[in-house]
């Protein structure tokens, strides 16, 4: 056994990173294309894009058969934690979930500027 | 210098495609499957695979080459390429994970590469959420919604409790905020003092919970829903995409209690790597076998919350618990 390599956190995040692509690479070339052509079924639909949405247990058309993802997460959070969502809407002025995540991109930016610009000592 | 550089590479080759990662993660997901379904065939009075392979241990690898053959079929209003890719990146980030372990005959780390574990953990529920987001079912709408929620409410207690074993092995033994050096000590991190033992407890107790809601485990799999939102995220998979999907969900299950495993339960310890390396490492896969084992009964024995309930409970007491937890690491 080696004692192992020691990097700075940015090398190692490349590292990683180009670790992540190259798995990620393999699984993509040998578990989705080299499998499927290998042991793929060889009877084929006249097309493989389905038209139909599935949905309880019958076949529907159409692309307006959606359910506003936002809608269902802050419902969720609306009723989870009441208050907070009260005191959230009063001060940001908005129910709607991509307002709160321009207000969190704001504070986001503040910090990055504070860590930027802001040096200890 | 030259050769110090060519064995890195070929290391960090190794142990990303090899062992511990790509094929050695294959066949954990295929021995944890088979694991998991004789532990929940036990606790519902039945056998369990038993046919595939020795004991049924194959059952797994059989039903992934079965999803494998079907034909790759996709809505006509969904992404195409995209879903995959994301989904076979998410795979590639968890096996990365591996290298920065114990596990790892020669791991890759430095100060503060605990930035880099989270990041690349939060890869895999990325590309779970990303996948739901890809396809137009409302049922999937309703699973990615559902599963934003809980990752909202999960992730910040998760990272909270994790980052406390992390702190106190920099406080006391100069890890540097590094994971793979503080998965060295963790056996010593409970004995330091009080408030670092009180500190670790509180971590663990609001980490267990974030883990099993990160992970989906009941009563946090109110995502996939099978009998109310027909499996949510998941509803218009099928085919070699849902295998992918599975090789996200089931290595998550895998990296992820490991990661617990090195930060809360002792690491390695009895053993160190640098003394008897083999050991070391079969000390850990058997104390992750018990957390699995855990979650898998837990999975088994527990109804499922409303997602109110459930990100109600999360951020009622395991996120100030977690809060608690990490000042009582910092100032203790």
């Amino acid at each position: 056994m080696v004692a192992g390599y020691v990097y700075d956190p940015y090398i190692l995040a490349l590292i990683y990173s180009a670790g992540m692509f190259v798995s990620g690479l393999v699984v993509y070339l040998v578990f989705y294309k080299l499998f499927h052509k290998l042991y793929g079924s060889k009877v084929r639909s006249p097309s493989r894009l389905k038209d139909e949405i599935v949905m309880c247990g019958m076949e529907y058309e159409g692309e307006e058969l959606t359910a506003p993802i936002s809608k269902v997460f802050t419902d969720i959070m609306r009723k989870a934690l009441p208050r907070l969502h009260k005191g959230l809407y009063e001060k940001t002025g908005t129910g709607v979930l991509n307002d709160w995540f321009a207000w969190m991109l704001i504070i986001l930016f503040i910090l990055v500027a504070f860590a930027v610009f802001i040096k200890p000592g | 210098m030259v050769d110090a550089m060519y064995m890195a590479v070929i290391d960090w080759f190794i142990q990303l495609l090899l062992y511990p990662g790509l094929v050695f993660m294959v066949a954990m997901i295929i021995l944890t499957q088979w694991f998991a379904r004789k532990v929940s065939a036990r606790i519902q009075y039945r056998r369990g695979p038993c046919y595939t392979g020795p004991l049924g241990i194959l059952q797994p690898f059989a039903d992934f080459m079965k999803l494998l053959m079907k034909e790759d079929v996709v809505s006509r209003y969904s992404l195409r390429l995209a879903p995959v890719l994301i989904a076979s990146l998410g795979v590639g980030a968890l096996a990365a994970v591996m290298m920065m372990t114990p596990l790892a005959y020669a791991p890759f780390y430095g100060d503060i590469d605990v930035i880099v574990l989270f990041y690349l953990l939060l890869w895999s529920s990325l590309a779970i959420l990303f996948l739901g987001i890809s396809t137009p079912n409302p049922y999937t709408s309703l699973g990615v919604g559902r599963y934003l929620a809980l990752l909202a409410s999960s992730e910040p207690v998760y990272i909270a409790s994790f980052l406390v074993p992390v702190i106190i092995a920099s406080k006391r033994y100069g890890a540097g905020y590094s994971f793979y050096r503080t998965s060295l000590v963790a056996h010593k991190l409970w004995t330091g003092s009080i408030g670092d033992a009180l500190a670790m407890l509180l971590a663990l107790a609001a980490g267990f919970v974030a883990m099993m809601a990160v992970l989906e485990i009941k009563p946090f799999d109110f995502p996939e829903a099978e009998g109310e939102i027909y499996w949510g995220v998941f509803t218009e998979y099928g085919g070699p995409r849902l295998a992918l999907a599975f090789f996200n969900l089931f290595l998550e299950r895998i990296v992820i209690p490991i990661v617990f495993v090195l930060l809360f339960l002792g690491g390695t310890a009895p053993y160190s790597p640098a003394d008897n390396y083999a050991l070391a490492v079969i000390t850990v896969l058997v104390k992750y076998l018990v957390v699995f084992f855990i979650l898998t009964v837990i999975d088994n024995m527990m109804p499922r919350y409303r997602p109110d309930q459930a990100v109600r409970k999360l951020w009622k007491y395991t996120l100030p618990l977690a809060f608690l937890a990490l000042i009582a690491a910092v100032y203790a």
